[in-house]
């Protein structure tokens, strides 16, 4: 008998409960038809993301500290305020991306044509743009301890850029008479 | 019948009750002609029921009868999970494929995953004992395989029915409690009456949301929009993505302007 396996066994369950629960309503509410509609999608453009570049720039604070009365805490509360700022692009780029996502998995779905090389782009740039997104936020979560934003500023460039790309490869995918009836 | 303790004589009359209130309410629906797997395996289970009340529990023919019943059984389950899987993305050439190589790559990593715990397992020194050792794996494979088809539910919008997620719901509640209570059995802890009272009420639970749940109108393919099902929906996404399609098709047209 292996009486200390009751306890890995309780876990095991509890996690293997998690899941489906998890499933389940992620089932239940998987889809938001109401977010993903033409409108969106007209409305839809990456030039508000312009200011990312900036926001982080080295540029003004180096023209802050050539002001007289220039004290190092203002720099600090510029930044914070910024890396702030930044933070909330970052969440509706990742939002639009989302949305971009939504839309490609749509049509895969309802395709009428095997849609399985771009399911299998669309599971590929997802991948590498939260993998992208996680390590922005770990680098503006290290900028207190040191960490120099001059990358994060080209890696904010190469989301933007990916979010691009995800419309493009969207538009591609567009062609009349694209879908089949769902009931 | 008189053998089996009170609790588990009420349990089984109870199953076997609504077994056939089942059995009748999927034949009426029609829905026996779209789950053929199911509908036979709950034929099944009634004929399974009936053993105890037809032959003493103690005796070796109850042991044969309930073995050979266990075979059949094991195997229909494991035929309705893949009649769900084909029933849901029947109709879908847009992910066929994908779908396809989803559910080989998943069942071989189901059956893996199933088989690690084997080595904590006991040789059986008895037919049900081998039964079982054989039931377990399959049983944990069907876990992990309905966990892994709810995952792909959920990350592509298939238009699902409502009886698709009742049915997932009751498999994934009545595999998960019997592949434990058997994971539990061939680990060497014969707590025969608890376990067989535990499972036989999760069985019944199971067996009575499907009754309760599953009907003609939940086999209408819907998308589900916050957490509810709304009938004009299907008609409403369908507009969409067609807007969609059009929008897409006239960026992608301003594209080639621009780069011709």
């Amino acid at each position: 008998m292996h009486l200390h396996l009751i306890l890995p066994i309780a876990i095991v369950l509890t996690f293997l409960a998690a899941c489906f629960g998890g499933l389940f309503w992620k089932l239940a509410s998987r889809f938001d038809a109401g977010r993903c509609t033409a409108e969106w999608l007209d409305g839809f453009s990456l030039e508000s993301y312009a200011p990312m570049e900036r926001l982080l720039s080295k540029d003004d604070t180096r023209f802050l500290a050539s002001q007289p009365g220039y004290h190092p805490e203002i720099a600090h509360r510029l930044m914070a305020e910024r890396r702030g700022i930044f933070a909330a692009y970052l969440k509706h780029l990742v939002r639009d991306f989302n949305q971009l996502v939504g839309i490609g998995r749509l049509m895969v779905v309802y395709s009428t044509e095997d849609r399985q090389e771009f399911a299998r782009r669309l599971w590929r740039q997802q991948v590498r743009f939260y993998a992208e997104v996680y390590s922005l936020r770990l680098q503006l979560a290290l900028y207190p301890l040191g960490w120099d934003l001059r990358w994060t500023v080209a890696d904010a460039r190469r989301l933007v850029a990916a979010v691009e790309a995800m419309r493009d490869q969207v538009v591609l995918l567009s062609s009349p008479d694209q879908f089949v009836g769902i009931a | 019948m008189h053998q089996l303790p009170i609790d588990q004589q009420v349990l089984l009359i109870l199953q076997l009750g609504v077994l056939l209130a089942l059995c009748v309410r999927i034949w009426v629906s029609g829905l026996h002609k779209i789950y053929v797997n199911f509908f036979r395996y709950l034929i099944l289970e009634v004929l399974q029921a009936l053993i105890p009340l037809l032959v003493p529990v103690e005796s070796r023919l109850y042991r044969d009868l309930f073995v050979t019943s266990e075979v059949f059984i094991v195997t229909f389950e494991a035929l309705v999970v893949l009649e769900l899987y084909s029933v849901i993305l029947r109709d879908l050439a847009g992910i066929a494929k994908i779908a396809r190589r989803y559910i080989k790559i998943t069942l071989a990593f189901a059956i893996l995953v199933s088989l690690l715990p084997l080595s904590f397992e006991k040789t059986p020194n008895t037919l049900t004992g081998y039964l079982f050792i054989f039931e377990r794996p399959i049983l944990s494979s069907l876990v992990v395989f309905v966990l892994l088809i709810c995952g792909f539910l959920a990350y592509y919008p298939v238009p699902l029915g409502r009886n698709v997620i009742v049915y997932l719901a009751g498999y994934a509640v009545f595999f998960l409690t019997i592949a434990t209570m058997q994971f539990i059995n061939n680990m060497g802890y014969f707590w025969n009456r608890q376990k067989s009272s535990v499972d036989m009420g999760i069985t019944v639970a199971c067996q009575v949301l499907w009754l309760l749940a599953l009907s003609r109108q939940g086999e209408e393919k819907r998308v589900v929009v916050g957490h509810q099902w709304n009938p004009g929906d299907d008609q409403r996404l369908l507009h969409q993505l067609e807007a969609i399609n059009a929008s897409l098709l006239r960026s992608g047209g301003k594209n080639r302007t621009k780069a011709g």
